[in-house]
């Protein structure tokens, strides 16, 4: 165990030297690009005994990311902004081939126009492609997120890939205290080598992901016996994986915890035993929230604090019993860093639609707050929280959702 | 120490980003504190003005967002008073370390807590260049540390020593010798 002072990029990469990550293949792109940069440097120390794959592109490199997984490799890569646009179709694809790959994001606004500071537009894009996400606070949360998220991806029960997701500058490039494992046995008591599902050889060729019909058809070898997948079944079989994820990570945390010393939970809460109002929201947002909940407190308000961090799947189960434990809850005010364009902030919809299928009548504020870097402070989400308290008190509900600290007039 | 948050004026080149770095460990590794430390967020030039911070607190630091109002504000070059809004948000009880050869009273902080220090002078004593310009980062760490009582003149050199460890303690050398220089009345 090492006590260091590491930025949210290397916190990254020192995690993905630790567990040993096999292959490698990503393309620079601000605020990402220092991981892969201290990576190639583990490499060329000889501290990290990994295939470095360097590309013209971000789509080329989540696609070297999948063919090397397909071979039984562990594999990482990392991107931000528009290049985890450009990777777009690619992570369908390494979804849809149950590959477990991860990928950190520096969470970036995607241009136009063009802006390198933090916004979780990038990764929000990605949320129906089949990706675990997961969000992280602090850099130390970084380091172990990208252990766990391994274990759970590859985990023969959810075999999915996993994004672990991080305000760029304000984690990336901020140094924090990171406590690393470093012992490498340690961590393979914890994260045994990757068991592939598949295992493309050469001395064994076959086909994968060839075309697959909306019917079943049965199995040109054994005719009449086995039925092969068709592609709905493929689909139903990744979300009914994706919806084991919550209790996976549970699990994993609590043993990760054992081990290590750290727990997050799939969420992380704050002051909310009593609590009439509850701050939601996912990332830095949410954590310099906690700042914004003790104001209030003071000020009379009984607020707490929500900070998601599996946010794909959705734990709605989850949720539901967090409300159903807490009927002191007036109110919930979500702060989003990203929008749904013509709607909401995206984490406003997932809560809301988890509120009414179990039948809460709970008003939701939605803040859209902190776009392209912003700076939002504990005062301001203190302030908007505090408008939105007394509105529920009075029985208003804001049905759309407020900008805050922007410059525009209505 | 409830919460210190400490703003660096630079230019691009000079090493603010660093010594913020630096001083974090500081109080970190030595310490027992919890620390952060960033750079200005987006693009630095060499040259151009650029700013750093440094947050020291006993607790855990929840706070992410990037600081408004410092409790101590740190320019390594008086030019910068022309170019750079380096009062802006500084607390009224707030502290400014200036690396410059003037007199405090002439420099047009009223009312504030001013510490100068002629670190170009000691760095140029010193011979203390790097890739042209001239060091002024390391240096000005010995006064920091010994205004804000943030560690000991053994320990910022022994973290200086650290990250610099091919410079023959030339940097080391320079933050005693500010230390030494500085006076805190």
């Amino acid at each position: 165990m090492a006590k260091l002072l590491l930025n949210g990029n290397h916190a990254a990469a020192n995690a993905c030297k630790d567990v040993g990550v096999q292959v490698i293949a990503a393309y620079p792109i601000t605020p990402q690009s220092p991981i892969v940069e201290r990576l190639s440097r583990f490499v060329d120390d000889g501290k990290l005994n990994a295939e470095f794959v360097r590309v013209e592109s971000e789509h080329s490199a989540i696609t070297v990311c999948i063919a090397a997984s397909t071979t039984g490799a562990r594999v990482f890569t990392a991107s931000s902004a528009n290049g985890l646009c450009l990777m777009h179709e690619q992570l369908h694809w390494a979804a849809g081939s149950r590959l477990p790959i991860v990928l950190a994001c520096a969470n970036r606004a995607p241009a136009a126009p063009w802006n390198v500071w933090t916004d979780e537009q990038d990764s929000i894009s990605q949320r129906d492609t089949g990706w675990v996400q997961l969000y992280c606070e602090d850099n130390q949360e970084i380091y172990d997120t990208i252990i766990q998220a391994y274990k759970l991806g590859e985990d023969p029960e959810i075999y999915a890939p996993v994004m672990v997701c991080f305000d760029g500058y304000i984690l990336s490039h901020t140094m924090m205290p990171v406590e690393t494992i470093d012992d490498s046995n340690l961590i393979k008591e914890f994260l045994p080598p990757y068991k592939p599902h598949t295992h493309l050889d050469p001395n064994d060729p076959c086909i994968v992901n060839l075309v697959t019909f909306p019917w079943i058809r049965h199995d040109p070898d054994k005719p009449g016996i086995e039925k092969m997948g068709a592609y709905p079944e493929f689909r139903y079989a990744l979300q009914q994986s994706l919806l084991k994820v919550p209790e996976k990570f549970k699990k994993i945390d609590k043993e990760f915890g054992d081990k290590f010393g750290r727990y997050y939970g799939i969420y992380k809460e704050y002051l909310c035993d009593d609590a009439e109002f509850i701050i939601f929201g996912i990332g830095t947002l949410a954590c310099e929230a906690r700042i914004s909940a003790d104001l209030l407190r003071k000020q009379g308000f009984k607020v707490g604090l929500i900070n998601l961090k599996l946010y794909r799947p959705f734990p709605r189960d989850d949720l539901i019993e967090f409300i159903t434990k807490h009927p002191d809850i007036k109110g919930i005010i979500v702060f989003d860093r990203n929008l749904s364009y013509g709607y909401e902030g995206a984490v406003c919809t997932d809560l809301k639609s988890t509120l009414y299928s179990a039948h809460f009548d709970i008003p939701v504020h939605n803040y859209i707050a902190g776009i392209g870097g912003r700076n939002i402070t504990a005062e301001q989400i203190a302030s908007a929280t505090k408008k939105s308290c007394e509105m529920i008190l009075k029985g208003q509900i804001d049905k759309k959702p407020e900008w805050i600290n922007i410059d525009m007039e209505d | 120490m409830v919460l210190l948050e400490i703003r660096w004026h630079g230019r691009g080149g000079q090493g603010a980003i660093t010594a913020a770095q630096i001083l974090a460990e500081a109080a970190y590794l030595y310490e027992g504190k919890y620390a952060t430390a960033s750079p200005s967020f987006g693009a630095e030039r060499r040259g151009a003005p650029i700013m750093a911070s440094t947050r020291i607190s006993d607790n855990k630091i929840y706070r992410r967002s990037q600081i408004i109002n410092p409790d101590v504000v740190i320019i390594l070059d008086d030019t910068l008073i022309k170019s750079a809004d380096v009062t802006s948000g500084l607390k009224k009880e707030g502290i400014i370390i200036i690396n410059s050869k003037k007199d405090k009273g002439s420099l047009g902080f009223n009312s504030l807590k001013v510490y100068t220090i002629d670190v170009t002078s000691i760095a140029e004593g010193l011979n203390l260049y790097s890739s042209g310009s001239l060091v002024l980062n390391t240096p000005i760490l010995g006064a920091i540390i010994k205004i804000l009582k943030i560690t000991t003149l053994d320990n910022i050199k022994k973290l200086i020593s650290a990250k610099f460890p091919s410079d023959g303690g030339i940097n080391a050398l320079a933050a005693e010798k500010t230390y030494k220089q500085t006076k805190l009345e």
